[in-house]
């Protein structure tokens, strides 16, 4: 396996060497080393290392501004503030602009080691499980459009996507546990009233009820979704849980979660498309 | 729901916005919503599972969104609501309502919630809860952010 590439962003040149010893016989391979946070972000450019450590105090900049203009180059780069100081309003600043871990120095080589081990494990295994669990997702929004209306599907398509546009109402439902996203039911507000009179088994529907069938359909396809997967986890520790639906109404509104990649299934009918969300931000 | 609930909520704001910068946090308004909430411009919804259920959706400007963002980055300019910016907003209410889910555990129940989803767009409206909510507004040095409160 190749190894993974590490930025060290450190005025001091002792803190470098420690850094760079830590790593040492490991799967991690120190690629450049920058004393200020100009020349961090100039060999950000230029190396584009998998990993970055950033110090706080710098002689030209704030590390935190460092690790805000290296982000702003490359949002998913993964970056830990390795620091002689640490406390919680550093923490919450430093989450808030998109660091992934905080070491106090002097740093411990083998907890720095497990650190960066959980950041890329994380990464690996959360991509496979919920690309896995994808699979169930679509599989409870086809037998239930299907079961529960009668209407029959012309075909189902998938698609990456990252900020959606809602077509007339959105139903999101929240995932939490031990992976963490949401489902979206998306859909016009025309094929919702005709979706909801099918639901319904009548013709006179209020928007009242179309609100409550969307959301509870959501709620189903969801539930079959989650019950499915935490037979699969089988340990309580790891199961999913769901919050209840909230209703957006509105045309042309962007529903963006900035952490998450999330896949789109569009489901085409007689009665029209229907969209379902899937998203995962990566476990706890 | 008990009007209590809305109170770790308004302890968590008073409790991080001053660890961001903000001088001066304090209460506004408080009403109740009755069937749903109408966006500013800006919304972040988050849900709540476990032995409190529900949803809560943080309503606030594009203005003050990005005045907060701003903040958030050190005082940086903010000129649109970028990526960056979306990620620092979103983060906040994922702070603000970890911080209120703690506090509720505190007092023996558990809380879970939900990754934070960023509403954007021009007249929407959303539904928070199947009964009545709770809109209370924090000002944080002149910002208003609008939480709105419904819990099962």
């Amino acid at each position: 396996m190749d190894k993974i590439r590490v930025l060290i962003v450190d005025d001091s040149p002792f803190s470098q060497k420690l850094l760079k010893d830590a790593l040492a016989k490991s799967k991690y391979e120190v690629c450049g080393c920058a004393g200020t946070g100009s020349d961090g972000i100039r060999q950000y450019r230029e190396l584009h290392p998998d990993l970055v450590t950033m110090d706080l105090t710098l002689p030209d900049m704030d590390g935190l501004e460092c690790c805000h203009e290296i982000l702003t180059i490359a949002p998913d780069t993964k970056i830990v503030i390795v620091s002689a100081m640490k406390d919680e309003a550093i923490i919450n600043r430093g989450t808030a602009i998109g660091v992934k871990a905080f070491f106090q120095k002097p740093v411990k080589s083998e907890d720095l080691l497990a650190g960066l081990d959980h950041i890329i494990a994380a990464q690996q295994g959360d991509e496979a499980d919920q690309q896995h669990f994808l699979e169930y997702f679509i599989a409870a929004f086809q037998k239930n459009i299907m079961d529960m209306t009668g209407i029959s599907i012309l075909s189902m398509d998938n698609s990456t996507s990252q900020a959606l546009t809602s077509h007339g109402l959105a139903v999101i439902v929240g995932i939490t546990g031990s992976q963490q996203g949401r489902i979206m039911l998306d859909l016009s507000m025309d094929v919702a009233k005709i979706f909801t009179k099918k639901l319904l088994g009548t013709d006179a529907v209020s928007e009242e009820d179309i609100f409550n069938s969307i959301s509870e359909f959501t709620n189903i396809i969801a539930g079959h979704s989650v019950s499915q997967i935490n037979n699969l986890l089988k340990d309580r520790e790891y199961e999913i849980r769901l919050t209840p639906p909230s209703i957006l109404i509105g045309e042309s509104i962007t529903i963006i979660n900035p952490k998450m990649t999330s896949n789109t299934v569009i489901a085409q009918t007689v009665i029209g498309s229907l969209y379902m969300n899937v998203g995962f931000v990566g476990g706890k | 729901m008990d009007v209590k609930m809305i109170n770790p909520f308004i302890d968590a704001i008073m409790n991080i916005m001053p660890q961001l910068g903000f001088q001066n946090v304090v209460k506004g308004k408080i009403s109740v919503g009755q069937q749903f909430v109408e966006s500013k411009g800006i919304t972040i919804l988050v849900g709540l599972t476990d032995q409190i259920r529900g949803n809560i959706a943080y309503n606030l400007t594009e203005q003050t969104a990005m005045a907060i963002a701003s903040k958030m980055m050190m005082g940086m300019p903010v000129a649109a609501l970028d990526d960056l910016a979306q990620s620092a907003i979103s983060e906040l209410t994922n702070m603000v309502t970890g911080n209120a889910a703690t506090r509720f555990e505190q007092d023996g129940l558990r809380v879970d919630i939900s990754p934070p989803s960023l509403v954007v767009g021009e007249a929407f409206k959303l539904k928070v809860s199947s009964s009545k909510f709770l809109v209370v507004e924090m000002i944080a040095d002149s910002l208003v952010i609008e939480l709105n409160i419904g819990i099962d």
